[in-house]
């Protein structure tokens, strides 16, 4: 709980800094291309993991967005390299600051296993994140976003020496269904 | 506004909901019995083949076979060169018997039961003792592991083999089940006590019965034979698998020696010698001042030894091993008027000449190596062998003329 109090307090520390900003009005065009480099924290269970990814994607009428995504992450599990689509809904399209929604979801492809067997399948990945972004500057703007993140992922146990010690069957299955709290910053581009 | 804090709120309450782990893998699953439906669950069924056996008993002119885990053969023996089944009792988790007068006492996985077998074509369930044995549960297959057990649902009766999807969440690193077997393996002797084979954890001394469950040794009083009652267990600090009761005195077979308990006080014995040797396997059996320990390796026994150890007991408080003899892979065995019969395994069933102990083992007379000799009743000049594929019986009468009599599958 003093996790979650500690990232909402900082997602609200960011954008305090924005919010004293003087409000300007963007100007709207039909279809704007649109970059970030975030990055994550996501805890829970007891642990904390760090994430870092960019995104690219389309901007329509500063209204929604959608873009694919990709980078580095950490789970319980493994090490991944996520590749996602994210979808943003902006409340205010005229303005440079606005509160934001967005979802998620993509695959999960591990890149190392953190001790866990031999062989760590590909999971799924989703989340959905209440946010605020603020650009300030015509292409340059930052947002700071909290929400939940689900992961989905398995690994295989191998007991390699099993036939000479343990009646054990060589393969086990660990299914792992992961709740993360996520914290996000964000530097977009457009 | 409202319906972004709504979000955020659902948001929140979605990441602090804990991980969920589960475990996936072939398993022994287990199957489960109401503890009411096990306790009559003991029937007489028509005679059916001999498949698993794992212990052999004489009583008079019958045969009793242990099915293992499931219950016991009742065969006519009167004339050994035509044995009659006369049915079958099916006991779940029966892995021994021993018996006195009418009554077979076998356990039935956590329950010792008694039967009346007083008629042998009818037998009834006479009494039972209940929870003597709340550890025991069938064996699974040896090469998978054995899935979590829910004591609420009932009494695992048995293990079928299939996947399980195990909730872990609580304790993702325990690789699970942690089930270790207590298990009671066969079944004693004395007048109208009956014979057993050597390789048993049942043995009856007066009136008492001793049965050997993992480390705990259950004495039970049956001066009263229906009603057996149990005398406080004690623990074995070694791994026992067999008794052999002689002259008041329980010799006690372990992986690492022969241990020798007197039953002066027949409700707590008192360990009174011991006698150790490599870890192996070695039932016992004991003829006059000797002792006959087959020490021998396999799958459950380590060590790298196959022997036929004598011992002299005649200072039952210092045994003292007098003559080692070389085996193949030596299992049960047995002696009667000097005549020393040993199980070797592939080796097949061995006969020596044990009027001078401390040479026998140079004394054999004959070899049997067409059958893989397990366990063995040598009584009366009928040797009754529990072998892989059945139970074959011989006329020793003349021991330099062995004759084959029957065959029981």
């Amino acid at each position: 709980m003093k996790k979650t109090q500690l990232l909402i307090a900082l997602s609200l520390l960011i954008n305090s800094a924005f919010f004293a900003q003087e409000e300007t009005t963007t100007a709207i065009k039909k279809i704007e291309f649109v970059s970030a480099i975030n990055i994550g924290f996501m805890t829970g269970y007891g642990e904390f993991n760090t994430s870092g990814t960019v995104t690219n994607g389309l901007l329509f009428k500063n209204r929604f967005s959608t873009s694919i995504g990709t980078g580095i992450e950490g789970n319980t599990i493994s090490t991944n390299m996520p590749f996602f689509l994210e979808g943003k809904y902006f409340f205010v399209n005229k303005k440079s600051h606005t509160p934001f929604v967005s979802i998620l979801g993509g695959y999960l492809q591990p890149v190392g296993n953190r001790g866990f067997g031999s062989k760590v399948s590909g999971g799924i990945t989703a989340g959905a994140h209440v946010g605020y972004q603020n650009f300030f500057s015509k292409n340059v703007g930052i947002a700071t976003s909290l929400g939940y993140r689900f992961s989905y992922q398995k690994y295989d146990s191998y007991y390699p020496w099993h036939t000479s010690i343990l009646p054990y069957p060589e393969n086990q299955e660990y299914i792992y269904y992961m709740n993360r709290l996520e914290f996000r910053i964000s530097l977009i581009f457009k | 506004m409202k319906n972004l804090i709504l979000f955020l709120s659902i948001c929140l309450l979605l990441s602090s909901c804990r991980d969920k782990i589960y475990h996936k893998y072939m398993a022994n699953s287990p199957i489960y019995m109401d503890y009411a439906t096990f306790r009559n669950s003991i029937t007489f069924e028509e005679p059916k083949a001999i498949e698993d056996q794992t212990g052999i008993f004489k009583m008079g002119q019958n045969l009793f076979i242990v099915e293992n885990e499931k219950g016991i053969h009742f065969i006519d023996n009167s004339n050994p060169n035509s044995p009659k089944k006369l049915g079958y009792l099916s006991i779940q988790g029966c892995t021994g018997i021993s018996i006195k007068g009418n009554f077979l006492y076998a356990n039935n996985l956590i329950d010792l039961v008694v039967i009346d077998i007083s008629d042998i074509q009818n037998p009834q369930v006479v009494g039972r003792a209940e929870n003597e044995f709340p550890d025991e549960i069938p064996h699974g297959n040896s090469n998978y592991q054995y899935a979590q057990v829910d004591s609420e649902k009932g009494l695992v009766i048995g293990w079928e083999l299939k996947e399980v999807k195990e909730d872990v969440s609580e304790s993702p690193n325990d690789n699970n089940s942690g089930l270790w077997y207590t298990m009671i393996d066969n079944g004693g002797l004395i007048a109208n006590i009956g014979h057993s084979g050597s390789i048993t954890k049942f043995a009856i001394l007066n009136d008492y019965l001793y049965i050997m469950n993992g480390f705990d040794m259950h004495p039970f009083d049956i001066s009263s034979p229906i009603q057996p009652v149990s005398d406080p267990k004690f623990r074995i600090s070694r791994v026992v698998e067999s008794l052999f009761p002689h002259n008041n005195h329980l010799f006690m077979g372990t992986q690492t020696g022969m241990i020798i308990y007197s039953t002066a006080s027949p409700g707590s014995p008192v360990q009174i010698g011991t006698i150790d040797h490599v870890t192996a396997c070695d039932p016992v059996v004991v003829q006059g001042n000797y002792a006959y320990v087959t020490i021998r390796t396999g799958a459950t026994c380590a060590g790298n030894l196959n022997q036929l150890d004598v011992i002299d007991i005649s200072n039952l408080s210092s045994p003292i091993l007098e003559n080692s003899f070389p085996m193949e892979n030596p299992h049960g065995l047995g002696i009667e008027n000097n005549t020393l019969f040993i199980c070797d395994g592939d080796a097949g069933l061995k006969v020596f000449d044990a009027t001078n102990p401390l040479d026998c083992g140079n004394q054999l007379q004959q070899t049997f190596s067409s059958i893989v000799a397990i366990d063995i009743i040598p009584h009366n000049n009928t040797a009754i062998v529990l072998a892989e594929d059945g139970i074959y019986q011989y006329d020793y009468s003349n021991i330099n003329n062995i004759q084959f009599l029957s065959k029981i599958q």
